[in-house]
């Protein structure tokens, strides 16, 4: 057994009989730890970030579920590792599908150096969340390397309302920046509600 | 700083809205979102008399003067025969709606649920089977960078989720049929509020960088 991570449809109505949980439970019913990566508490579908504890037999059912991404923390050889090893260790092929899959969530990981630990991975996705809780209905829905500029000048301002309520030096942004630099910038900022469990 | 505690000492049958605790807990509000159950003390333990409903949740007037603090119970298991009422630990309540963080307990499974404005969303659980006659320690730590629940000392959920900010109160809820002598009943409520001297750091950082940004 091992500790894997993976992103997870949410799935449910919301109640209290039928809460929203990640489709993950389907297999692994208990022992999991989540990170709702929605902004919207209330709105149904979008994803969180589940870590569980699964054995082969779980993870090859994981892995078959269209609903369900997981991220290949493995070396080389395909062992999982653990948190406090660094994106280096993690093969160059393994890399790139975790980059390409937080991407496609709109999470920015390419600033991060390979000896960075993977908690600082964790961590990044965690602050993207709250970034997008900040900007709810204002977050970025452009690609990740649509430039700033090209953000309409009203919806920027609003953007910018929005993070600095939550705290957030929205100034540091340039138009000539990417949104994926933006984000970069926003999530290395050191909000008091910003900071998480996997921060190091 | 312990801001809460409460033993349940009382005669059987008194309502929990009725009864002082020893620390913080003066008096015990029933949430307005409740239904017509109430909750009440038996042998020193608070468990739902669900005559007339059967959901209803709590909190006292003592209230942790930042929204990180743990909230912790004893779950005594007396003889479960039905859905155990779900006992539940609650935290950073809104006292006007249906908002908080709770950690429940269904006699199978331990959830970590948030509650927000009646949509739940389930963000950790641990497996626990509840057995007659066991009692439980289940804890509840709250921080902005984290939420955990511990049973018995170990820690067995970690989420990081932070949607609910505000400093509402710990309290305490069931939703399911209880009896005096069925159910999973609560006692030995806590409510500890981090050192008052990290509050204030924290709140120092806080103006420092708000005078940053400004």
């Amino acid at each position: 057994m091992a500790v894997r991570y993976y992103v997870s449809d949410i799935v449910g109505s919301g109640t209290a009989a039928d809460p929203f949980h990640p489709a993950l439970k389907d297999v692994v019913s208990v022992n999991w730890s989540g990170c709702d990566l929605r902004a919207d508490d209330s709105s149904a579908g979008g994803k969180m970030l589940v870590w569980c504890d699964t054995t082969t037999v779980q993870h090859t059912l994981l892995t078959a579920d269209v609903r369900i991404t997981y991220l290949p923390f493995e070396d080389l050889i395909g062992m999982v590792l653990g948190i406090a090893s660094t994106l280096g260790d993690v093969s160059a092929a393994n890399r790139t599908l975790i980059a390409s899959r937080l991407g496609a969530l709109s999470i920015p990981m390419q600033d991060l150096l390979t000896t960075d630990l993977l908690k600082k991975v964790i961590a990044r996705i965690v602050r993207r969340v709250r970034i997008r809780r900040a900007l709810d209905l204002e977050d970025f829905t452009e690609g990740l390397d649509t430039l700033v500029s090209d953000i309409p000048s009203e919806r920027l301002a609003a953007i910018a309302a929005r993070l600095q309520v939550r705290g957030y030096d929205s100034s540091v942004v340039i138009g000539t920046d990417t949104i994926r630099q933006a984000l970069v910038k926003l999530a290395v900022q050191d909000v008091p509600w910003q900071t998480n469990e996997f921060d190091v | 700083m312990i801001v809460v505690n409460d033993s349940f000492t009382a005669a059987d049958g008194t309502l929990l809205q009725g009864h002082a605790g020893e620390e913080g807990a003066s008096t015990w509000t029933k949430h307005s979102v409740s239904g017509a159950a109430h909750a009440k003390i038996n042998s020193n333990r608070v468990y739902l008399d669900s005559a007339g409903g059967d959901f209803a949740f709590y909190y006292p007037n003592g209230s942790p003067i930042s929204p990180e603090y743990d909230v912790e119970a004893d779950f005594v298991c007396l003889v479960i025969t039905g859905a155990a009422g779900r006992p539940r630990l609650l935290a950073r309540i809104d006292v006007s709606a249906e908002t908080w963080y709770e950690v429940v307990w269904d006699g199978a499974n331990i959830f970590l649920n948030k509650d927000v404005a009646t949509v739940v969303t389930n963000v950790g659980s641990s497996a626990l089977t509840a057995v007659d006659g066991e009692t439980h320690a289940i804890m509840a730590q709250i921080r902005d960078s984290a939420k955990k629940v511990f049973l018995d000392t170990i820690e067995i959920i970690t989420s990081a989720d932070n949607a609910i900010t505000s400093n509402g109160p710990g309290g305490v809820g069931f939703v399911g049929a209880q009896t005096t002598t069925d159910g999973i009943h609560i006692d030995n409520f806590v409510v500890t509020d981090l050192a008052v001297e990290e509050v204030l750091i924290r709140n120092r950082k806080l103006s420092q960088q708000q005078r940053m940004t400004a």
